[in-house]
């Protein structure tokens, strides 16, 4: 045989069917234009965040100049709900990435060192998840006071415990594998075992778990702001949005429900997306 | 008993010894002792291979597991190459280059997310070799294993057979250029076919790269076929050791006749209706007293379960390397003054 026959790695593959998936793609395109929107809101946004005008508060979508109406301070809502899905996607993402180093790493040690290493961390993990997440993130954020740095790290310290679980089980599942001794029997030290081996291994499961997280960590965060911890007024964030305008729920039903609709849209489409890649996973 | 470091003998095991304890279950409750190598003593010659045969449970896996210091040893000495196998990491890692280990499982012993030419080249990436050089060398054992590198090196395990799977293994244990190379039940999952084209590939390595074997498998044809030496294992202690054919000719433990007595034959005159010993072994847990096959030896006599039979040399059955592995049983009948009333004439 003269040809070289390429197999293309698991990722590679993971991916190419996760690309042949309409729904997962669908879902893909919806997020990035989300996110290009908030990336560039400075340039395309049509006014400003912060400036309103008394004498056109609540004006109803497709309002000549306000596309998508005014809020009851009168600011233009396209350019707001642009502006808030930057702190919105932020406070999604930040704490699930974050959440993904620190449950992860830990994670990976507790079931590769085992014994009391091991019950050690996943009890002081189990205290965690006595809590229900929700309550939780409120109490955390509501002791740190409000403001974005301590919503993130209020949202992180609820998002480390699941997928630290989820770490464990997956480096547990792998840890007593032949070619794990069959790495220490070629000289390989515990780090480097962890490093190529295992993390090899995890990353797949982790990963998934941890996309469907993203949704949980944004609406976790619109709920915190919407009860006031999370971002502050004037910063535009569409859990902070949906509570000002709440009042106008009666006036003006599909401007209220704008922010909601968003949040909404956001995190169906990072659930159906952590599906998809669940299933394109299952490629061997 | 222990002779000093040989150099001709690039493994020396002596006395060693496993025990494991059970889960305690309930509180106060004593940990029971696994005894699952029991002072075990054995030499390797340079070039030679030596088979290890034994029932499952015997502690076959234990013993590679002990000789590849992957577990530690609760007693006696395993010196590769001359040079005592101790728990200390900088140590280990030099002596693993000197030694490497083929498992049972081919699958399992692959990373199923790690191509098959980085599965080979990652030994050497650790010992400090450079990539290039690792890549090189992965690709020329495969071919030397039979694999075209052009077709395998960047396929993941579960894409190729079973029988590559294990040519794979093999390439990787050979990566590090070792001295002795482990093979644990190594060729037991593959096919008949398979498994004497892998057979002939090994003994062919052998010769071509200076390598000596440590061959464990409960195939007593398998072994017969590679085997200069052979050590046959009952609930962690060594039955009867000694050159191939001697053993195989003359076995002299009763234990060793039976195993023989099971083997599959193409004579049909040889063939055996009636199975030669009956039963599973007893539980290593709480091995019994003295010889430790009296349960179920049709031989076993009052002495049997009051002193422990030693191994002792065949007078006149000795054969081949007499320095090395002299033929040796462990077996009361075979002891003159052991009390036992009969001889070991079969």
């Amino acid at each position: 045989m003269t040809t070289t026959i390429q197999t293309q790695g698991y990722w590679s593959r993971v991916l190419l069917k996760l690309a042949r998936d309409p729904l997962s793609m669908i879902c893909l395109a919806i997020l990035v234009l989300i996110l290009l929107g908030a990336i560039f809101a400075p340039w395309l946004a049509p006014g400003d965040p912060s400036v309103g005008s008394v004498l056109k508060r609540l004006k109803p979508v497709g309002t000549e100049g306000h596309l998508l109406g005014t809020d009851e301070l009168g600011r233009d809502m396209l350019t707001r709900l642009l502006y808030g899905g930057r702190t919105t996607l932020l406070m999604g993402t930040v704490p699930v990435g974050l959440a993904l180093l620190i449950g992860g790493s830990l994670g990976m040690l507790a079931g590769f060192s085992g014994g009391r290493i091991n019950a050690l961390i996943m009890r002081i993990t189990d205290v965690l998840f006595a809590f229900p997440s929700v309550l939780l993130a409120v109490a955390i954020a509501g002791a740190l006071g409000a403001g974005l740095a301590n919503t993130l790290l209020a949202l992180t310290i609820v998002l480390v415990p699941p997928i630290l679980r989820v770490a464990e089980s997956a480096t547990t599942q792998v840890r007593s594998l032949d070619f794990i001794e069959a790495a220490r029997a070629s000289g390989a030290d515990d780090f480097t075992i962890l490093r190529v081996h295992v993390l090899s291994n995890v990353i797949g499961p982790v990963l998934v778990y941890a996309t469907s997280l993203l949704s949980v960590s944004i609406i976790m965060a619109a709920g915190l702001s919407f009860i006031g911890l999370g971002a502050k007024p004037p910063i535009p964030e569409w859990g902070l949005m949906l509570n000002t305008l709440r009042n106008a729920i009666y006036s003006q039903p599909l401007l209220a429900a704008l922010p909601g609709m968003l949040i909404f849209a956001v995190s169906l489409c990072f659930n159906l997306l952590a599906d998809g890649l669940r299933s394109a996973m299952e490629v061997k | 008993m222990n002779p000093s470091p040989n150099t001709t003998n690039v493994v020396e095991v002596s006395g060693l010894r496993k025990q494991f304890k059970t889960r305690q279950k309930r509180w106060g409750e004593k940990p029971r002792v696994v005894h699952a190598v029991s002072d075990i003593s054995f030499e390797l010659a340079a070039g030679q291979t030596l088979g290890i045969v034994g029932e499952s449970g015997c502690g076959k896996s234990t013993l590679a597991r002990l000789l590849m210091g992957l577990i530690p040893a609760d007693g006696g000495t395993v010196r590769i190459a001359g040079v005592e196998l101790q728990q200390d990491a900088a140590q280990l890692k030099a002596l693993r280059r000197k030694m490497q280990m083929v498992f049972q499982d081919s699958y399992a012993s692959l990373n199923p997310r790690m191509s098959i030419e980085d599965a080979i080249m990652f030994g050497p990436l650790v010992h400090g070799t450079p990539r290039s050089e690792a890549r090189e060398r992965a690709h020329k054992l495969l071919s030397r294993v039979g694999l075209d590198p052009a077709r395998f090196a960047s396929r993941y395990p579960h894409e190729v057979s079973g029988g590559q799977r294990q040519r794979v293994n093999i390439a990787r244990a050979l990566a590090l250029s070792p001295e002795v190379v482990l093979f644990d039940e190594s060729v037991s999952a593959l096919d008949k076919s398979v498994e004497i084209q892998v057979l002939n590939l090994l003994r062919d390595l052998k010769e071509e790269f200076g390598l000596s074997y440590l061959f464990i498998s409960h195939d007593l044809n398998v072994v017969q076929y590679i085997s200069d030496v052979v050590l046959v294992m009952y609930l962690g202690k060594i039955v009867e050791i000694g050159p191939a054919q001697s053993l195989y000719e003359n076995p002299a433990h009763p234990y060793t006749r039976a195993l023989l007595a099971s083997m599959p034959s193409m004579d049909p005159a040889q063939r055996t209706l009636s199975a030669p010993i009956t039963g599973d072994p007893p539980s290593p847990i709480d091995p019994p007293s003295g010889c430790r096959f009296r349960t179920r030896c049709p031989h076993a006599q009052a002495i049997c379960g009051e002193a422990e039979p030693q191994l002792s040399s065949l007078a006149g059955l000795s054969s081949g390397d007499i320095q090395t592995n002299p033929h040796r049983a462990a077996c009361h009948m075979l002891v003159p003054q052991s009390g036992h009333s009969e001889s070991p004439a079969a």
